[in-house]
């Protein structure tokens, strides 16, 4: 267990935190590895005339260690700060070695992801029931809150074609929004009318939409499903208004992030009938919906709801 | 009235407008603190809400006020870019303001936009240094300091300005959970010069000097203002402990 009490608790921009392997004090055999997690940067940093990588916190907060499951052997057995070399080597052996720790090895790594947030240790904590990315509480630390990839994002279909479907992106899932809504204005999000990059660019009567400032993103029509992907008809997918669960492929160009849901748990979330002038609908297999009171049924590609 | 005003719906005729009776307060007597040497600024973090990040600074030993707020990182439309595009805006709102005796001055004694735009863009250099722009892809990180109060005496001195400037950004930054990678700080030698630092003075990535003149010893005036420099660095990093 890493005795969190030999590195600073609390931190400002630019303190030092750790170097990025330690060795454990009462077993040498032990060697921590740390790789930086949000709110933490890489950088040099002198001491007695050499040049060391360390980790330093870029936000104000507390200093948070969270273990790494796979768990890594070196065998080479050479000092811990001569580690950074075969860092890839270690990467290829790690795919082999993940299940069963070598017995013969000289030295355990164990890797470390160091973050910085507001809160301290104690008010982290989560319930262990939940899984990973089940966590009901958002954490409200940061302000990178952007889409990137891989993430789950929830998006408001603007517009559709035979090849695409426009989308804006609301949220990125678990994450909260900022103050300013700069991710998922909700169109009480006031932005700078006096300039900076949102005056320059946007212009109320050219938004599609009453959301505001967000990022958008396409849906290709090769991107909706898994099976049968060249038949894909995106009217039978999407409707413009409907709410979409969907994971961030690529940050794409300029103008969109590449989305997909080609997963069963992606898909359309929320959507009303009758272009949007019925009710709430809600899905009966993973392509069709249906309106509770008026029994309408549309087509939709639908996300699991459970 | 407008040409397509026509048919305005129009309030009752009989309206009067709403009239409040005057407030009658005790002005509060200003005790004047015994003008020490130095007084220390006055700092407060997160007085807006409709931005991500603001702070106040109220210079001690002058009356000099700065407002700043941090937008975004919000998108940016047109091509692809992999970092955040920072930008600083450096305004004077009180270019029309009130005197105790009703009048305006206009802001002649102010300096003019030009001035600010040289100011703005220093600012922005240093800060795109020290914020982690990598972290935020295609988006826009906007920073305005607004001068709520100065005195005209020290609209020209512009690296006191500045420094009260970088202060108020990087509280502002702070605020808002900006990754940035130091508390980046300006040293300043009164009406002359200032460099900005980091890595507790062992980097410079801000260099301003008012006049130019070659005798100077650049090296002497680098030094006196790092010793500034860390001094305003503990204030900071005082206040953002206590905080």
């Amino acid at each position: 267990m890493l005795d969190s009490s030999r590195y600073p608790e609390k931190v400002l921009p630019g303190d030092l935190i750790s170097p990025l392997y330690d060795i454990d004090n009462n077993n040498e055999k032990i060697v921590y590895s740390f790789h930086p997690g949000p709110g933490t940067t890489i950088t040099k940093y002198k001491i007695n005339s050499q040049e060391h990588k360390v980790l330093i916190a870029t936000l104000k907060g507390f200093v948070h260690f969270e273990e790494l499951v796979k768990t890594n052997i070196d065998s080479e057995g050479k000092e811990s700060e001569k580690k950074e070399e075969n860092d890839t080597e270690n990467k290829n052996k790690l795919a082999d070695e993940l299940e069963a720790p070598e017995v013969n090895s000289d030295r355990i790594i164990k890797k470390y992801t160091v973050i910085v947030s507001k809160e301290k240790k104690n008010e982290m904590m989560q319930d262990p029931n939940l899984q990973e990315g089940q966590q009901d509480e958002v954490n409200n630390d940061f302000a990178n809150n952007l889409p990137k990839e891989g993430d789950i994002v929830l998006c408001k279909v603007t517009r559709i074609s035979a090849q695409k479907a426009n989308v804006e992106i609301l949220v990125v899932e678990n994450n909260n929004c900022l103050k300013d809504s700069g991710v998922g204005t909700n169109g009480a999000g006031v932005s700078s009318v006096t300039g900076g990059s949102g005056a320059v660019t946007f212009f109320i009567s050219q938004a599609s939409s009453d959301l505001g400032e967000t990022f958008k993103g396409v849906i290709r029509s090769q991107d909706v499903r898994a099976t049968e992907r060249d038949s894909v008809k995106i009217t039978e997918c999407f409707k413009p208004g409907d709410i979409v669960r969907c994971k961030v492929l690529s940050l794409g160009d300029g103008n969109n992030y590449y989305l997909t849901t080609a997963k069963n748990y992606l898909g359309v979330v929320f959507a009303k009938s009758l272009g949007g002038a019925g009710e709430l609908m809600y899905a009966i297999d993973w392509k069709t919906m249906i309106a509770p009171t008026s029994q309408v049924l549309e087509q939709r590609k639908c996300a699991k709801p459970f | 009235m407008n040409v397509q005003d026509r048919r305005r719906l129009l309030g009752p005729p009989n309206a009067r407008p709403v009239a409040f009776s005057k407030v009658l307060e005790e002005p509060t007597e200003i005790s004047n603190v015994s003008s020490n040497d130095k007084a220390l600024p006055y700092m407060k973090m997160g007085l807006l809400t409709n931005c991500n990040g603001s702070s106040y600074i109220e210079s001690g030993d002058d009356n000099l006020m700065l407002i700043t707020s941090v937008y975004g990182p919000k998108p940016i439309r047109g091509s692809f870019t992999s970092k955040a595009v920072l930008t600083v805006h450096l305004e004077n709102s009180i270019a029309t303001a009130n005197n105790s005796d009703g009048s305006t001055d206009d802001g002649k004694n102010f300096n003019t936009s030009d001035d600010y735009k040289d100011l703005s863009f220093f600012l922005k250099n240093i800060f795109d240094s020290v914020v982690q722009l990598d972290k935020y892809p295609k988006s826009g990180i906007d920073i305005f300091v607004k001068v709520v109060n100065t005195d005209s005496a020290n609209t020209s001195n512009i690296p006191k300005l500045l420094q009260m400037c970088c202060n108020g950004i990087l509280l502002g930054l702070v605020d808002a959970n900006m990754e940035i990678s130091d508390l980046v700080g300006i040293g300043i030698i009164s009406h002359e010069c200032c460099v900005s630092f980091i890595k507790n003075g062992l980097e410079m990535c801000g260099f301003w000097k008012m006049k130019d003149e070659d005798e100077q010893d650049i090296e002497e005036i680098v030094g006196k203002c790092k010793e500034n420099y860390l001094e305003n660095k503990y204030l900071i990093s005082s206040y953002l402990n206590g905080d």
